[in-house]
């Protein structure tokens, strides 16, 4: 427990995790921003008009970066999985390198401390994915009422998306869930990096493998047409080209925590500390 | 006391033989010294010693249990093999303190008199990472000792250290050696490992070449 206690604050609280954020929350902020004018132009426009009734359209669940499908909003989940990877991933590579990992291996059983680093990993890279989302609703929420959107006005979600239902009648559940999802696979996608430092030499290769993964999935999802499949398009809560399913996210973050996992452990059991 | 018998270990890495047939038995109480120029297998015998690798054929058995079957790492055991390792954002405490923790055998009196004990100011704010070579040797040592284990294994452990610091070394292993811990510690300065030492063994190219008593003056 407390080899836990000592991993988890190494993995949340490092430098590392404060350039990841920095760079999460310096993306959704100029959208935020921007947002925030929008806001105001729009409930300037109802006043002036007269149009008291048109004011109920908007929403904060509508309206946060989350739901957005600019240029910003799909830069953060295309690189998702570098943003995730960046604050605690490297950490086992770098205690391996520098022989930091024999302090531990000396003093506490290596197959506990093995899965101890998994568990540490996975959530910092959901809190590094997750907390640049909570802040935009967070922020989001200081200007925009928090009321069940309109169908008519945000019809970028439709019947055929999952959790559509959801939307327009529990829209800060939906909104959770997806911070959830993401939460999820940010936490995956730090892990699988880290079991790639147990066979990969280079820091880099460490650093940009779940990266990597992702965009050849994605390419290989575009060319077929299959984009639900895409981890770039169902990650996003807008769920920018295609309808997500739930079964294929539950799908592939097994897979994904199935490679992770057993990569890491078996790496960690087969190779020597020198 | 703590027994630790080495019999016909061998390792083979890539192809090549680092460690041939070693055959030792050491018991605790004692400070054994290992001599050899740079490849000779000093490093890798302490790191087979350790649990850090794992032999290509043989065994080392320590007390009644045998490394890799009963246990992956000897049950107490201190290391300092190559370059000491830390958190570069925490001062040597802090360091000692995270690491004690995990087992909570010792406190902070401890950590501080370690501390002291190897010449690091325990109240020193420092960042690791803004240590010298002398000061990250000794916390190295520190951290090998300081919960006064059953086997200690000091990989050079005067490199780059004053001379007070090199008093200081001896006098730790003398106090670990009257509580009956088992010392190896591999040295370049023939001198010192002398000083150091009870007996010395010679390695050359994995393999245990040479084996001497040394005659302690004040002990006569």
């Amino acid at each position: 427990m407390n080899l836990f206690k000592i991993e988890l604050k190494r993995a949340i609280f490092n430098k590392n995790m404060l350039i990841a954020l920095i760079i999460g929350i310096a993306i959704v902020l100029p959208h935020t921003i921007e947002n925030f004018f929008n806001e105001i132009q729009y409930n300037n426009y109802i006043a002036q008009s007269g149009l008291t009734d048109g004011a109920d359209l908007t929403s904060l669940y509508g309206r946060w970066f989350g739901m957005s499908q600019d240029f910003l909003c799909i830069m953060f989940y295309y690189i998702l999985p570098l943003i995730a990877v960046y604050p605690a991933a490297m950490s086992y590579y770098k205690d391996r390198k520098t022989g930091y990992v024999k302090n531990l291996y000396t003093r506490f059983s290596k197959n506990k401390y093995l899965i101890i680093k998994y568990i540490t990993t996975f959530i910092s890279g959901g809190v590094v994915i997750a907390v640049p989302s909570i802040t935009a609703l967070a922020l989001t929420s200081l200007y925009a009422p928090a009321r069940i959107p309109d169908s008519l006005v945000m019809n970028s979600i439709i019947e055929k998306n999952m959790w559509s239902e959801l939307f327009f009648t529990h829209p800060l559940l939906y909104t959770l869930g997806y911070i959830l999802i993401d939460f999820i696979f940010g936490g995956l996608f730090a892990c699988f990096a880290m079991s790639v430092s147990e066979f990969v030499k280079h820091k880099f290769s460490v650093f940009i493998s779940s990266f990597l993964v992702v965009a050849a999935l994605s390419f290989v999802c575009v060319q077929l047409n299959l984009d639900y499949l895409n981890p770039q398009n169902f990650l996003s809560p807008a769920q920018f080209t295609a309808a997500a399913n739930g079964y294929v996210i539950l799908a592939e973050a097994l897979i994904l925590f199935a490679a992770s996992f057993s990569l890491f452990q078996l790496g960690g059991r087969i190779n020597e500390t020198y | 006391m703590v027994q630790i018998e080495i019999t016909n270990l061998s390792k083979k890495i890539k192809g090549v033989t680092v460690l041939n047939n070693i055959n030792l038995t050491l018991t605790g109480g004692k400070c054994y010294g290992l001599e050899g120029k740079n490849g000779s297998g000093k490093t890798m015998l302490m790191r087979a010693i350790s649990g850090l690798i794992k032999p290509s054929k043989g065994t080392v058995k320590i007390n009644d249990g045998i490394l890799g079957k009963d246990f992956s790492f000897p049950p107490s055991i201190g290391v300092l093999i190559e370059n000491p390792a830390f958190i570069d954002e925490y001062s040597a405490f802090k360091n000692l303190k995270i690491l004690a923790s995990i087992n909570n055998k010792i406190g902070d009196d401890e950590i501080i008199k370690v501390l002291s004990e190897v010449g690091l100011d325990p109240k020193d704010k420092k960042k690791y990472k803004k240590f010298s070579l002398g000061m990250k040797q000794k916390l190295g040592i520190a951290n090998a000792v300081m919960e006064k284990p059953d086997v200690v294994l000091l990989d050079e452990p005067i490199n780059a250290i004053d001379s007070g610091g090199v008093e200081s070394v001896r006098k730790i292993i003398n106090q670990l050696k009257s509580e009956g811990s088992v010392i190896i510690v591999a040295c370049h300065d023939k001198e010192e490992l002398e000083l150091l030492s009870d007996e010395i063994y010679t390695i050359f190219e994995g393999e245990i070449v040479g084996h001497r008593i040394v005659e302690k003056e004040n002990e006569n």
